[in-house]
């Protein structure tokens, strides 16, 4: 059983490194959407108004799908027995996910120097879901090797 | 040569900040359009659009000036340091990637262009790979032969917790 669970931590670990990477494209698109249009107040109003959904896409994404992801993970973790520093360090995504929401609301509050740290801890986020795929991959050799290692008896 | 090592490490860590740097102004430009988020009035949507010039123009700046200067030293420096040609043709991979990136934004279609923020990805992944392959300031007894960057050992498997 521990055996599926790992593999089922590698699949959704993917799916959040993958939700993460998709959360780079969707506001980069919104930002694309204005900045080439031209550059008069008609063309950036109709612009922004485009740019709505993929803002509207990294908002949905960030505030529903990346956090119960985050957690889901957290959860097989515990289910897979993985060690306390495994599972410590995935619980650190979901922390490093409040500070995310948090420069968030600190940017529509309008602090702008410190918001700016949202794409930084972004990069952070992203680097520690990577680092938690390659990790504890439980697929192909290493899978392997993993279920011989759970299969052994804990000595004493 | 070490001391080319060295400041090749020194000059891959500067572009390291300087690629954070990029992503920082140009979050701190998005947010400063996004306080016209709700509003309809394109004056007000027009205003907050202009107050993001400057950090725009800093990111187009870095961009284009700074950090294109910074890999063609860092290029230099593995030449310099006489690093194997596989650190070096990966070093001038980062320059690559750079006309890559440029390229992405001059194609005028958003959802192309927006695949500029997944090649900046690639950029800061291969410059700290590079950075923390080749770095010269490890407290580790000097090898007799000049070696290439040793490949990261694969993690062991976690043993069930009991």
């Amino acid at each position: 059983m521990t055996d599926f669970f790992r593999k089922a931590y590698s699949v959704v670990s993917v799916l959040l490194l993958v939700e993460i990477l998709a959360q780079f494209y969707f506001i980069a698109a919104a930002a694309f959407s204005i900045w080439l249009a031209e550059d008069n107040q008609k063309s950036i109003a109709a612009a922004f108004e485009n740019a709505g959904p993929f803002a509207g896409l990294h908002a949905m994404n960030g505030s529903i799908l990346v956090p119960a992801t985050i957690l889901v993970l957290i959860g097989l973790s515990f289910a897979a027995r993985y060690s306390w520093r495994t599972t410590g360090l995935t619980a650190l995504l979901a922390a490093a996910f409040i500070l995310q929401f948090a420069l968030a609301i600190a940017g529509f509050a309008g602090i702008t120097p410190v918001a700016g740290l949202h794409a930084v801890n972004a990069l952070v986020i992203l680097g520690l879901a990577a680092w938690t795929v390659r990790r504890n991959w439980a697929f192909g050799e290493r899978g392997a090797r993993a279920q011989a290692a759970v299969a052994e008896p804990v000595r004493s | 040569m070490n001391i080319y090592r060295k400041a090749y490490s020194v000059v891959g860590a500067l572009l390291l900040l300087e690629y954070l740097g990029q992503f920082y102004l140009i979050a701190m430009a998005v947010f400063t359009v996004g306080a016209a988020h709700g509003s309809t009035n394109p004056h007000t949507i027009y205003s907050a659009f202009k107050n993001a010039d400057t950090f725009a123009g800093l990111h187009f700046f870095e961009g284009m000036v700074v950090i294109p200067i910074t890999t063609l030293v860092l290029i230099g420096l593995s030449f310099a340091a006489r690093h194997p040609r596989k650190t070096t043709w990966q070093t001038a991979g980062l320059l690559g990637l750079l006309v890559i990136q440029a390229g992405l934004v001059e194609i005028h279609i958003p959802l192309v262009s927006a695949l500029h923020a997944l090649n900046a990805i690639l950029l800061v992944s291969l410059g700290s790979w590079l950075c923390w392959n080749n770095w010269a300031f490890r407290r580790q007894p000097a090898p007799l032969a000049a070696p290439g960057p040793q490949p990261e050992p694969e993690p062991e498997p976690e043993p069930a917790r009991v």
